[in-house]
């Protein structure tokens, strides 16, 4: 059999940096790093706006105590403090650090690199390379990865973990091109797969690949999903299809206009108006629509973003990216024109529940999760801009590191559930490609689901909408059991590879809702009109949520607090 | 006009055929959403990869008539302005191994971009702990290689690449090295351009086929001249590679440059450009009417300020006899 040291799952910035990670820590393991597309496709490359992290320069204001308090309020007091803190002082370090392999950052006029204001933050903190920064960083990471000599098995679908007497002892993947199921053994895994978002599949700023299959894999092997609720609505997606404009444009001074021409953030937060944190801006969005004050309606009813102020030159040379998406979805030139935005589904707060932030551990030994498909929890129920980046190359490198720590106590095992999980998907190919009849397909149930999840599980939630979208999704899980794939082909199936996805998303948003409708209050991204306060006396707690068989069952683990008791959230 | 038809090549691992499909037409569809809408309302088999949808992951170059393009980045509307209301022939990119349909394996491409040796050495004064600094003019003098998103449109109709693999690499890798040449944190830049010397670096016929299906308007071209100044500078006069190229040394010019790489600014990506009142000859060779060398030709005869295509001529008659 296959056997690696370690087998990283995912090439975004956190499974590209948790290779490098494992290889500097020993160079002589040896890793793969195993993705179900081409390395470069993977969400990472869409972030815009950048990677926070505090430097060190004269005249600097800010401070890692700075960062974290900012970080600890932005997620509604949710976050674990002492990851907190630990990531902040990371982040900066690893800003310096892909400075230092390539990573080509925007540059102030003394040589350091640059940084803007983002919303949530009292400093400018956000570094970044002009509004391409995610794609800067996922590319000047592979390259550093190649250089490393890290190997890949691109075109490689994750289908489950292997666990026996509770460790892992590898995975199952599944090659898209030949169709061909491969148990691959290893003494560490790490999950780096991304975000679930996909979950709301028309009104969604990320790509088509963040089907959370790295979740939905944890799932099936006895790990929690932690904070499953918690999902970030970006303020400003395109209202035509969801794509990101991204803070940035915010950042750089951008104004937020109703049918009346109004300012209206004025009215949310009359400080930082624009530059109040997502999900404020997310919801006063959300209620100048519902109470009339927007254009349009029904599912194309937006607000406007106006750049035009910022002048020619400016959006230029600071929002190139941005300017071609307006050109490319809605037809317009926001040098000229205000763009239609409305909220978007952006971010998985929530994930693969990690107990050890220095390593990056889940309860499993030998799992390992890193970046957005993890939950340390940093983001708790609010992620700031700018500190997923960071999270990706921070908690990629820890896992990197915890993985190659792990080795020298780890054995090879499980043979045999492996080839057993092997045969199992191979069967699960024969049996459901040959399905015959009226069955749905995978696109319509994911087009359901995420109709359903607007509805009950968007912006504003309540206790009836949410059980009315758990029904909903308990419905749909049915209809996938007897879904047809339409494709019998082993070679390059890609609808076999998005009917798998869709099954992943299925039972994470059953999750989402579960933990969704126990949380009777409001914190950060989870916003219950029926109980509108926060309340840190029942909920100051994170969600666990894990499966076994068809049960779903919901714990909680309290908060981490270390110097700063919840206050009020507000800006 | 009510109904698109694409006619599509097919591949499923086994038998090749050419597929047609009719969708209803909407105004501002991108190539992406009508190959979408055929794969989950008409055919699920059809094949093809997307990710980002928004120009920057690469995912989704196809060729569309023959012309290398990003699916999500190209409105339908525009590719009808060029080629009339017939039917749009979608096939995979050219000069890489078809896995299905419109999907192209980049297992080799990986490993080729090895070659160029990516990831920066930085100068002794700076560190991991410190990070770098940059003046913001030398940041900018590479940001447009750093623009890459390894889509493959630029290696789709590279002329010397369907010529022989064996003896080039891909245009991005050039651009990949490139970009560290020219890095001025760099302690090693010639570590680069020496890597590119032995992978075809003076093999380049200058068909400009990579600078014209850049959607990123990236210049492999270009990068590959500033490699051959820089080569040429460090004093690598010697061997296979410059004497290949002695036939055309006398075209370059003061800064070491090619001047038929002139003709890139003037055209900006095909399909761009051709939306942009393109000239009437760069639309015949769009439709296939013409060939490489008579459309540069004409193209030049239309925008006589270019220079030295007598050049341009005699490198791709020189590559194409027999050595
Ligand atoms: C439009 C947009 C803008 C953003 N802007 C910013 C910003 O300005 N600042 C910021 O900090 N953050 C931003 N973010 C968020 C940030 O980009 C992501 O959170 C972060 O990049 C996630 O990195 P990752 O490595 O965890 O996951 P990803 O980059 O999503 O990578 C996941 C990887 O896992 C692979 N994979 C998934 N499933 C499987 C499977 N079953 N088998 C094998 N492989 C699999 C995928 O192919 C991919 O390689 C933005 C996100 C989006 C979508
Ligand atoms: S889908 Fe990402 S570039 Fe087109």
């Amino acid at each position: 059999m296959e056997s690696h040291d370690i087998v990283i799952v995912g090439s975004g910035g956190a499974g590209l940096r948790a290779a490098v990670g494992a290889l500097q820590t020993n160079p002589g393991l040896d890793i793969l790093v195993v993705t179900k597309t081409m390395p470069t496709r993977s969400a990472t490359c869409m972030a815009e706006g950048g990677i926070n992290g505090v430097l060190d320069f004269p005249g600097q204001e800010d401070s890692l105590d700075a960062h974290s308090f900012d970080t600890i309020k932005g997620s509604d007091y949710l976050g674990d403090q002492d990851a907190i803190e630990f990531f902040v002082q990371k982040a900066s370090e690893a800003v310096r650090e892909t400075d230092f392999w390539g990573t080509p950052y925007s540059r102030e006029g003394d040589g350091r690199v640059a940084c803007r204001l983002m919303g949530g933050h009292k400093y400018a903190r956000t570094n970044f390379s002009a509004d391409k920064t995610g794609h800067i960083l996922l590319h000047s990471n592979f390259d550093y990865a190649l250089k490393c000599g890290v190997r890949f098995r691109i075109n490689s679908q994750l289908l489950d973990v292997a666990v026996t007497d509770g460790v892992c002892r590898g995975v199952v993947v599944r090659d898209t091109n030949t169709g061909a199921v491969t148990p691959l053994r290893a003494r560490a895994v790490v999950l780096a797969t991304g975000g679930y978002t996909r979950m709301f599949w028309a009104r969604t700023s990320t790509p088509y690949i963040a089907t959370g299959d790295g979740v939905g894999v944890a799932l099936r092997a006895g790990v929690a999903f932690k904070d499953p609720e918690m999902v970030q609505f970006h303020p400003t997606g395109v209202a035509n299809g969801g794509v990101l404009i991204t803070e940035a444009a915010r950042g750089e001074g951008g104004y937020l206009v109703n049918k009346n021409g109004e300012r209206f953030m004025a009215r949310y937060a009359p400080d930082r108006m624009e530059l109040a944190p997502r999900d404020i801006t997310a919801r006063a969005i959300e209620t100048e629509i519902i109470e009339g004050r927007g254009y349009g309606e029904g599912l194309g009813a937006h607000v406007l973003l106006d750049l035009r102020h910022l002048g020619r030159e400016r959006i230029l040379e600071r929002l190139p990216q941005i300017r071609h998406v307006g050109l490319l979805f809605e037809n317009l030139d926001l040098v000229e024109r205000p763009i239609p935005v409305r909220p978007t589904a952006h971010y998985s707060m929530g994930g693969i529940d990690v107990v050890d932030h220095e390593h990056m551990k889940t309860t499993v030994p030998g799992l390992f999760a890193a970046g957005e498909c993890s939950c340390v929890s940093i983001h708790g129920a609010n992620r700031l801009g700018g500190n997923s980046l960071a999270d990706a190359m921070v908690t990629g490198k820890q896992a990197g590191i915890g993985a190659a720590c792990s080795i020298p106590t780890a054995a090879f095992g499980g043979d045999a559930a492996l080839e057993t999980l092997a045969a199992s998907w191979r069967e699960h190919f024969r049996e459901t490609t040959s399905r015959k009849g009226d069955g749905a397909t995978a696109p319509e149930l994911r087009e359901k689901l995420a109709a359903v999840l607007w509805e009950g599980m968007g912006i504003f939630r309540t206790e009836e909408k949410l059980a009315g979208a758990l029904d909903a999704v308990v419905g749909l899980q049915k209809e996938f059991e007897t879904a047809v794939v339409g494709n019998a082909n082993p070679v390059c199936n890609t609808a076999y590879a998005h009917f798998l996805e869709v099954g992943n998303l299925l039972s994470l948003a059953r999750c989402s809702l579960v933990a969704a409708k126990a949380r009777h209050e409001s914190r950060g991204a989870h916003t219950r009109e029926d109980y509108p306060a926060r309340d840190d006396a029942a909920f100051l707690k994170h969600s666990l949520v894990t499966v076994s068989g068809g049960d779903y069952r919901l714990d909680y683990r309290p908060v981490t607090v270390t110097r700063h008791q919840p206050q009020e959230r507000k800006y | 006009m009510d109904t698109l038809t694409f006619l599509i090549d097919r591949f499923d691992g086994t038998d090749s055929w050419r597929q047609r499909y009719e969708i209803p037409y909407k105004p501002g569809m991108t190539v992406l959403a009508c190959l979408i809408h055929i794969k989950e309302r008409l055919d699920p088999t059809l094949n093809f990869t997307a990710s980002c949808r928004s120009a920057i992951c690469g995912a989704c170059a196809v060729r569309v008539n023959g012309h290398a393009l990003l699916a999500c980045d190209t409105m339908v509307d525009n590719l009808l302005r060029i080629w009339g209301e017939g039917a749009l022939g979608v096939s995979p990119l050219g000069n890489a191994r078809v896995v299905s349909d419109l999907v192209v394996a980049w297992e080799e491409k990986v490993e080729r971009l090895r070659l160029a040796r990516p990831g920066l050495d930085a100068k002794p004064e700076f560190s991991a702990q410190k990070g770098c600094r940059q003046a913001p003019a030398d940041m900018q003098a590479i940001a447009r290689q750093w623009d890459c998103i390894l889509c493959g449109s630029c290696a789709s109709e590279c002329n010397k690449l369907t010529d022989s693999e064996k003896d080039f690499l891909e245009p991005f890798i050039f651009t990949h090295a490139a970009r560290y040449a020219g890095d001025s944190r760099s302690a090693v830049p010639m570590r680069h351009v020496e890597a590119m010397l032995e992978h075809g670096l003076w093999k380049c016929v200058h068909c400009m086929e990579c600078v014209t299906k850049c959607p990123k308007h990236i210049r492999p071209g270009e990068d590959i001249a500033a490699m051959r100044h820089m080569a040429v500078e460090a004093g690598h006069t010697d061997g296979p590679g410059p004497r290949h190229a002695e036939a055309f040394r006398t075209d370059l010019g003061a800064t070491g440059r090619l001047n038929e790489v002139k003709l890139v600014p003037r055209t900006e990506g095909l399909v761009s450009a051709a939306t942009k009142h393109l000239p009437f000859t760069l639309r015949m060779f769009a439709k296939g009417k013409l060939g490489v060398v008579e459309a540069a030709r004409l193209f030049m005869a239309d925008n006589p300020p270019v220079e030295n295509i007598d050049g341009l001529r005699k490198v791709l008659a020189a590559e194409r006899s027999p050595s």
